[in-house]
């Protein structure tokens, strides 16, 4: 526990200082490096984000520092609040010079820090809010945190300089909206990056789309920055289009990406053009909401791809899990299948070893020796099969011939439906068919259909029953068909049989048809049953082919 | 006359040539079928032997072809060769009148037993009377519940099976088997198997 701690710490110190691999500093250097970086980065967001201050107060409509203190907060716990003291006296002193008396810059900072730490205390206890911020409730409760905390805040600070007479009474109403809307801003888009910094992943769009995403955001700023004022309101929105783009594709982490950049470079624009309070405060406002649809897009996102993650890690557990009951079957069918190389394989030893004891010549011992590894060999194969089938493996892409998918799921029909003279008949051009699918999964989908064809033909009695295998090349993919020479699926059942638990069957669960149409999709694939007279009738799956 | 011969029926070609091979080392001469008809179809010509046959196989099974050459009204020795779980299709065939059966993969010194045995007209079992006096005694020390059970496992039911017949647990079942393997030093259930048939267990 300690020691994840003390990981968590060294992370976080490292990705503050520098943004450079962790660094493992002795467990007191790593508090001071956390501190410290806590401190500088603070004055320096308070020093970036110093303008339109009220009446030279630390009053300004723009005020990341606020997002930065939260963020400590949520992730290293609220022990570390005093420095939300200590890093607001520091940075009226350093940057403003402490133009109130100093009881006046503590009494404020004090109502600061202690609203913040409430704040914080408040979301990550009573609220469980997850810094992690994986779901809606949690944005949501950030954004609460953002809004209606800080408007909190700016009413508690302000009306302690209006207490201590550093503030008229009657400018109360607007330095508190002008607090207000810095800090809300200034928690909305500082809060979810830092946050998010610890958890950045590799992207998952190609590096062409990651380009023109950032032209796309950065001519919508550089237009922005470059027209004059009502029209920066008014063109506004076109700032929506890449910023929506950006989070669709990249989640939470774009969304912070965007949204950061965004407000960095329209607060240095305001500051340049010298556009004055009010319009600041007008600018924040739209910024706030392209801030608050931006991020809740980029939440909903991830959670969507979670959710497409677990049902993903679903759908490979339960076909595994077909397999192993699959795989129960052949393993009964196994025995029999390893006692034949077993048995050969022993008798070719004793060959030998009798060969031996009289004297016979090298080629007279080395050939059944030679036999003998054979059958080893093969039984060997037998049992790898089985254990390939059976593994757990999450979907893995791969490029393999068909025809040894083929070859594969045959035999282990063959083992599991012993004895079997219903012969299967593959089409010679399906060798050197390469797709590109998943190989376990593709087998488990022709142990599917190869097993329903032998159980139609053995159920249905039906005379010199046949089960052929074709495949041909169509439409850039690869359609495999497994054909039977059974009655087929009656008219009534064919919307049905890809259902889970539909079954014709006495025995089985109805699983197999479900569980292939799940994982043909899953391979960017589909499946379907097309019905014909005796033995026109088919099951027909689609696989991407190699290179395609 | 040759050397006795021995015919092995067996749809494994490796089994087959090995079992061929084994049995040439031992002296006999041997001759190859990959199904029952072929077998059939020779019959009539070959010169007396024993048939070594597999019980499972595609087309004609070896029940079948056994049926076919008792038929016939031929009499050759059968050994019949199962494979593991096919104890119930052996007590039947060994009840239709085959010599001996023998459980993959099997021990050489049994397979040469059984084939000398065949071929001298010893019957391992004694459906129409004569009973193996000490596998009867053996089989006399078994309680009335190890009886019960033995019949079970001889008609080729799974301990599983059993317990579930009995409504006892399998793990009570594979004592009373641990027993009855004990009490008649038998060290498989093929043994068991064939010495219950021998002791008249299953003459009925």
């Amino acid at each position: 526990m300690a020691s994840q701690r003390t990981n968590q710490l060294a992370m976080h110190s490292g990705l503050l200082i520098a943004g450079r691999a962790p660094v493992r500093l002795p467990k007191g250097w790593q508090q001071a490096a956390l501190i410290a970086s806590y401190l500088g980065l603070y004055l320096l967001l308070d020093w970036a984000s110093m303008i339109y201050p009220f009446l030279g107060y630390n009053i300004t409509p723009w005020s990341p520092p606020p997002g930065l203190s939260l963020a400590l907060l949520f992730v290293f716990g609220l022990r570390y609040a005093p420095l939300l003291l200590v890093a607001g006296l520091l940075s009226d002193t350093v940057l403003r010079g402490l133009i109130a008396p100093f009881h006046v810059s503590l009494l404020a900072n004090l109502a600061n820090a202690a609203a913040y730490t409430g704040i914080a205390w408040l979301l990550s206890q009573p609220l469980r809010f997850d810094a992690k911020l994986e779901s809606v409730r949690d944005m949501a409760l950030l954004a609460g945190a953002a809004i209606a905390g800080a408007a909190t805040v700016a009413a508690l600070v302000v009306g302690v300089y209006v207490a201590l007479g550093a503030l008229p009474a009657d400018r109360f109403g607007e330095a508190t909206l002008r607090y207000w809307v810095g800090d809300a801003i200034g928690i909305a888009v500082t809060a979810p990056l830092l946050l998010r910094l610890r958890r950045l992943q590799r992207p998952a769009v190609g590096i062409a789309e990651m380009i023109a995403q950032a032209a796309a955001l950065g001519a919508c700023l550089w237009f922005l920055a470059g027209v004059s004022l009502p029209q920066e309101f008014k063109y506004f929105y076109v700032l929506f289009a890449p910023a929506v783009w950006i989070a669709v594709r990249h989640g939470l982490s774009g969304a912070a990406v965007v949204c950061f950049t965004s407000q960095f470079v329209l607060m240095a624009d305001a500051i340049h053009d010298n556009i004055g309070a009010t319009a600041v405060i007008e600018l924040q406002a739209l910024m706030m909401t392209l801030a608050v649809t931006v991020l809740f897009t980029g939440v909903l996102v991830d959670e969507r791809r979670k959710q497409e993650a677990a049902r993903e890690k679903l759908r490979d557990e339960v076909s595994h899990l077909a397999r192993l009951s699959t795989g129960g079957e052949i393993a009964t069918g196994l025995a029999h299948e390893l006692n034949q190389p077993l048995t050969a394989l022993l008798n070719y030893v004793r060959v030998g070893k009798a060969q031996l004891e009289r004297g016979g010549t090298a080629d007279q011992v080395l050939e059944p020796l030679l036999k003998a590894e054979a059958q080893g060999v093969r039984a060997a194969q037998t049992v790898q099969r089985l254990h390939d089938f059976l593994r757990y493996g999450e979907f893995s892409t791969s490029e393999f011939d068909l025809a040894d998918a083929v070859g594969e799921a045959v035999a282990l029909v063959r083992v599991a439906k012993r004895p079997s003279e219903i012969p299967v008949r593959v089409a010679a051009d399906i060798a050197g068919l390469i797709v590109s699918a998943d190989r376990v999964q593709t087998t488990q989908i022709l142990v599917n259909l190869i097993t329903n064809a032998f159980e139609s033909i053995v159920e249905h009695d039906v005379k010199d029953g046949a089960v052929e295998i074709a495949a041909a090349k169509r439409d850039g993919q690869a359609h495999i068909a497994v054909a039977d020479t059974g009655p087929g699926v009656p008219a009534e059942d064919r919307d049905r049989i890809f259902d889970s638990f539909f079954t014709t069957k006495t025995e089985g669960m109805g699983l197999g048809l479900a569980i292939s149409r799940s994982l043909a999709e899953a391979q960017g694939g589909r499946i379907w049953y097309e019905h014909g007279e005796r033995n026109r009738h088919r099951f027909v799956f689609t696989l991407n082919l190699a290179g395609g | 006359m040759g050397r006795a011969a021995v015919y092995i029926v067996d749809d494994d070609a490796a089994v087959r040539d090995s079992m061929a091979q084994l049995l040439g080392m031992h002296g006999y001469e041997t001759r190859q079928y990959a199904d029952a008809a072929g077998y059939l179809n020779e019959a009539e010509k070959l010169p007396r032997g024993c048939v070594l046959l597999d019980i499972r196989m595609p087309g004609m099974s070896g029940m079948e072809l056994q049926d076919e050459l008792r038929k016939r009204g031929r009499e050759e020795p059968i050994v019949f060769v199962t494979g593991h779980g096919d104890i119930g299709l052996a007590v039947k065939a060994m009840k239709a009148g085959a010599t001996d059966f023998l459980q993959k993969p099997c021990d050489e010194d049994e397979l040469i037993g059984a084939v000398r045995d065949a071929l001298a007209g010893k019957r391992q079992a004694q459906p129409a009377g004569g009973i193996d006096e000490k596998a009867a005694s053996a089989l006399a020390r078994l309680t009335d519940r190890e009886r019960e059970i033995l019949g079970y496992v001889s008609k080729g039911l799974t301990s599983k099976a059993i317990a579930q017949r009995l409504g006892i647990s399998v793990r009570t079942v594979d004592i009373h088997r641990a027993n009855i393997m004990n009490k008649t030093g038998t060290r498989n259930v093929v043994e068991l198997v064939r010495l219950a048939l021998a002791g008249g267990f299953m003459g009925a």
